[in-house]
């Protein structure tokens, strides 16, 4: 009976013993393998374009990615790879002006200031309530729209802080300058605000259905604007055209009440236009209705980025995917062949050429 | 004696933040020891008037047990159930730092898997399906059980992963009983808690207290966790700078109160209450500016019960009301307002022989929710009957049971939910246990009501789960105790509801993915009692695999690949050595890589963290002091538990208790 009892207890130790060996087995866990292309001369930057990748809100996971497109080669969070600390939150736009990069961190209400070329930090514009856009007035000032502020920053290139503010209620989105005039988007109000660049006042306004969003001028200098529409108050998305001069409309263009058209841009030579609504669109600047038909079916996919790269001629595409993965980047020839694709950052959001 | 309970109770109301400093007087209370729980069979059957609140306790077989040990209780008498179970249970808590939003992830499952239960009511949201566990005091709780896997049948809607029961449960002594607990610990945090029972021939009161107050000002390091396969992150805490957490300070009170009236044997009647306000400041996530957030929660449960016992025949009749409310404010998006009520009934008749069990419940919910992004008030009724058989073979030593639940949801008609278990005991000290269940989960009302983006016609979630485990225990010359338990799950579950973009770029909730999620845990303990001494020494390990196999678009990378904020793998282990009174405890909790894109191409490393408790007790006939220290996060690590939400480094608490 003892040694029943005993052999018992060594079986039951035995096990426990086997169970502990399992749980040794499993227990560290191994992380994945990182590798980076890391740029590791000027000459990397040199040629090719950029991609803003948004990240996840509240994720500090935003970044920079870079084609070199004379490599193919893709260099990824290029800032952080540079300058040992992560972007921010919330990429929402990025731009190149008077040889300076402004990366306009939505989420963390600040930009970012670095060198082109060589990615190196050159100072941060912090202050700021939940930045948008950026728009260079000249060499010393700039404005940037808001979501909550009600107001546009205008900014001190030169001191890197913010100097004034443009009352402008609701969420300012896109903005463009023609002459001394900035023209300015609002996704939450019927009118695109006219702005005088040098008084750093409103000026005037345009009523254009409802919440614009995207801005550009084309071959005639006309300006054209994509709208959001509003399902509540019975407004569709439109496309407007102006005359900058008149502040006149040209001619506007309805969207299906329910469509979602998104990231508005043109070709090199601005004769033609291309957004996202569901799949890719085109039009030319002269043409009399919106295209009935996409101009690239992509599939099922979610399509999230739309941008043009001059140099070599070819429509970019991002599909974000679900949101929480590495964006797909589809390059596409003027004719819509699809030349190859690659992945980028966490929901690729737009392209800046070099 | 009565005006005692009264002016204890006005104290506590009245001095709220200062009572901690103002009541430092050795009035203090350590839960009783050594009542290990753990070896509470399930099978047990409940006499009627020892009031229990974990519901159906005879009809689990087959499915892993646990009760948390009421010493584990006690050193986190200034803690919520995130903390607890995050050290103490085989759940992984997202934890979105100190007294910010604590979710619970359980075999594979989230959140919404996971059902909190108090009186045997589900505790979820209708309109997040969630339980925030950083709200729930540790101290208001008697005891705390964790069941593993699906328990759809008995627990209905989000029964999948795991469920969890809070135990308030009054001594059986008659006589006035109680306990005060005053405590503080960084950061400025001040705790203050009493219970009071007292218990007559026919009724018991109960009266409980808790309030806390924190600046919760924690201490972080600035760093960025974050690695990714495209870029390998140096990280060296050393080098970054602490810094201390803004707008995070917090207020708790809660109130329980419990009566229950038991005229004659075979009848009780119990009412239950439960008021709890919390204030919060939530604190930014890292490197973004702060936008002076801050969320209230206010509950107020009230639950009723009437039971009536003859001979073999049992029958619990039961209502719960709930109502809760919610406002969430910040500079950016404003004040936003959620309001929630819920009514539940309960029928559960039992019928127990020596060899057969059955029980039969009807269940009747009605929830009503609203909330800005509503039209109006949104509602559902949902109506259940389920059922259980069980029966005992082989001189008790084969139980086997199986139940059966329909429920229905507006009208609409859910699938049928089977379940089997078996539990065999192939030796004196061993024992086999198996389950198999279906299992299903309803959508939210913000999945099916959100304007614009709900979804009205999204389907119940629908799983397969299946369990077996092996589990022994032995005693050695009565001095060395040994048990071990080794559990394989699988769980397969379809229409798994994510909120992913359709094709008019709106993100709506979709019965999409299909994640199948497996794996083992494993549980060992040793305690060895000698002379005066008392070591023990405990582990619990689990591996968790869960992947969605369903691809959402075109090339999608994230199927077959680990869910995010999912670890694989989880470690707890347990030390503690006691000596005339004096209890010294050590707890390592290692945590796995959490994954945090759904490509698996971000992730955040592993992380460890310990904590010690010293503790003392002097114990006078019927009184007990105990003091504790406790240190945590004992070797300053630093750490996220999820992405760019820093966790606090090494802090302290101390409290003092007495229990009469």
């Amino acid at each position: 009976m003892h040694n029943k009892n005993k052999s018992q207890h060594q079986g039951i130790l035995k096990s426990i013993f086997y169970t502990m060996l399992l749980v040794l087995a499993s227990a560290c866990d191994k992380a994945p393998k990182s590798s980076q292309v890391k740029p590791e001369t000027a000459d990397s930057l040199a040629t090719g374009y950029f991609i803003c990748n948004e990240g996840n809100f509240q994720w500090n996971n935003a970044s920079m990615s870079f084609y070199n497109t004379a490599k193919k080669v893709l260099y990824e969070d290029v800032y952080k790879a540079i300058n040992n600390k992560s972007l921010g939150d919330v990429l929402q736009s990025m731009v190149i002006y008077n040889n300076m990069m402004y990366a306009v961190l939505n989420n963390s209400g600040k930009i970012e200031m670095m060198n082109p070329k060589t990615f190196a930090s050159s100072g941060t514009i912090t202050g700021l309530r939940s930045p948008r856009y950026f728009l260079g007035i000249n060499p010393n000032k700039a404005y940037v729209s808001d979501l909550y502020d009600n107001q546009i920053a205008v900014l001190d290139l030169q001191q890197k802080k913010v100097v004034g503010k443009i009352p402008c209620k609701g969420w300012t989105e896109e903005m463009l300058l023609v002459g001394s005039r900035v023209f300015v988007c609002n996704k939450t109000s019927e009118y695109l605000y006219i702005v005088n660049g040098i008084s750093d006042q409103i000026s005037d306004s345009i009523a254009i259905g409802f919440g614009s969003s995207c801005i550009l001028t084309d071959a005639q200098n006309r300006i054209w604007i994509l709208t959001s529409g509003s399902t509540s108050l019975s407004i569709p998305p439109q496309l407007y055209v102006i005359n900058p001069q008149t502040l006149g409309i040209i001619s506007s263009f309805n969207f299906p009440m329910l469509a979602k058209p998104l990231k508005l841009i043109t070709n090199t030579n601005k004769t033609k236009l291309y957004w996202i609504n569901n799949q890719v669109y085109s039009m030319n600047t002269d043409a009399t209705q919106l295209p009935t038909s996409a101009w690239i079916n992509t599939g099922n996919r979610n399509l999230y980025a739309l941008g043009y790269h001059h140099a070599n001629a070819e429509i970019l595409v991002g599909d974000a995917k679900d949101f929480v993965q590495r964006s797909e980047i589809l390059r596409y020839d003027t004719t819509g062949n699809l030349l190859g694709s690659y992945s980028a950052g966490i929901n690729a959001s737009s392209f800046l050429n070099r | 004696m009565l005006k005692r309970l009264v002016l204890c109770v006005f104290g506590l109301m009245l001095s709220g933040k200062g009572f901690a400093a103002t009541l430092l007087c050795p009035l203090v209370l350590i839960q009783e020891q050594n009542t290990d729980t753990t070896q509470t069979d399930s099978t047990k059957i409940l006499s009627l008037i020892t009031i229990s609140d974990i519901r159906y306790p005879a009809f689990f077989t087959g499915n892993k047990f646990e009760f948390i040990n009421t010493k584990i209780i006690a050193q986190n008498n200034q803690n919520t159930l995130a903390q607890l179970l995050s050290d103490h249970s085989q759940l992984f808590i997202k934890s979105y730092g100190p007294s910010t939003l604590a979710s619970p992830g359980f075999r594979g499952g989230n959140a919404y898997h996971t059902p909190v239960l108090w009186n045997g009511f589900n505790l979820q949201s209708s309109m997040n399906g969630q339980v925030d566990f950083s709200l729930i005091p540790g101290f208001l709780m008697e005891g705390l059980a964790v069941q593993y896997g699906s328990q759809a049948a008995l627990f209905g809607s989000g029964a999948m992963g795991g469920t969890i029961h809070l135990q308030t449960q009054a001594p059986v002594q008659k006589g006035l009983k109680g306990e005060v607990m005053i405590g503080t610990a960084s950061y400025q945090t001040y705790s203050s808690g009493i219970k009071l029972y007292y218990r007559t021939e026919k009724w018991q009161i109960t009266q409980k207290l808790f309030v806390q107050n924190s600046l919760n000002n924690f201490e972080y390091k600035n760093i960025d966790l974050l690695q990714k396969s495209t870029g390998s992150n140096h990280i060296n805490a050393d080098q970054a700078n602490t810094q201390r957490a803004i707008n995070g300070s917090y207020e708790t009170r809660a109130w329980i109160q419990e009566l229950d009236f038991t005229p004659k044997q075979n009848h009780s009647l119990m009412l239950r209450s439960w008021v709890q306000n919390n204030l919060r400041n939530l604190p930014p996530a890292l490197n973004i500016p702060d936008t002076s957030a801050q969320q209230i929660d206010k509950t107020r449960k009230i639950s009723a019960e009437y039971k009536y016992k003859k001979q073999a025949y049992e029958i619990n009749i039961r209502h719960g009301f709930f109502d809760d409310y919610l406002s969430y404010y910040d500079k950016n998006s404003g004040l936003s307002i959620s309001k929630s009520q819920s009514n539940i009934s309960y029928v559960d008749q039992f019928y127990r022989l020596a060899k057969y069990s059955f029980q039969l419940s009807l269940m009747n919910q009605f929830n009503s929710a609203s909330n800005a992004s509503y039209i109006g008030w949104v509602q559902q009724n949902r109506v259940a009957i389920f059922g259980s058989f069980k029966w005992l073979w082989l001189n008790q030593k084969l139980q086997q049971q199986i139940s059966i639940r329909q429920e229905w949801v507006l009208g609409n008609t859910i699938p049928m939910m089977p379940a089997y278990g078996i539990e065999y005991q192939i030796h004196s000290k061993i024992k086999f246990s198996g389950n198999v269940s279906r299992s299903y989960r309803l959508p939210t009302f913000n999945d099916l009501y959100w304007a614009v983006y709900g979804n009205p016609l999204l389907l119940p979630e629908s799983g397969w789960n299946e369990e077996i485990s092996l589990s022994g225990k032995t005693a050695i010359a009565n001095k060395l105790h040994l048990q071990a338990n080794i559990t394989l799950f699988n769980k397969n579950i379809s229409n798994w509801i994510i909120w992913v973009p359709d094709a008019g770029g709106n993100v709506s909730p979709q019965n999409i993915s299909k994640v199948w999620s497996r794996g083992s845990e494993a549980e060992w303990k040793i305690n060895w009692n000698i002379q005066k001494w008392d070591f023990h020494a405990g582990g619990m390990h689990n591996l968790t695999l869960a992947s969605n196999s369903a691809s959402k678009s075109m090339n999608d990378s994230s199927v077959n690949k680990q869910l995010i904020y999912t670890p694989r793998i989880k470690h707890l282990f347990e030390l503690g050595i006691g000596y005339k009174g004096f209890a010294l405890s050590y707890y390592h909790n290692y945590t796995g890589i959490r994954f945090a894109s759904t490509d698996n191409q971000s992730w955040l490393l592993p992380y460890q963290t310990a904590k010690i408790c010293l503790a003392k007790f002097f114990r006078l006939k019927a009184h007990t002091i105990g003091f504790q220290l406790q240190v945590n996060n004992l070797y300053n690590e630093t750490y996220q538990v999820m992405q760019n939400r820093p966790m606090p480094l090494r802090n302290y608490q101390i409290s003092i208790n007495y229990k009469f």
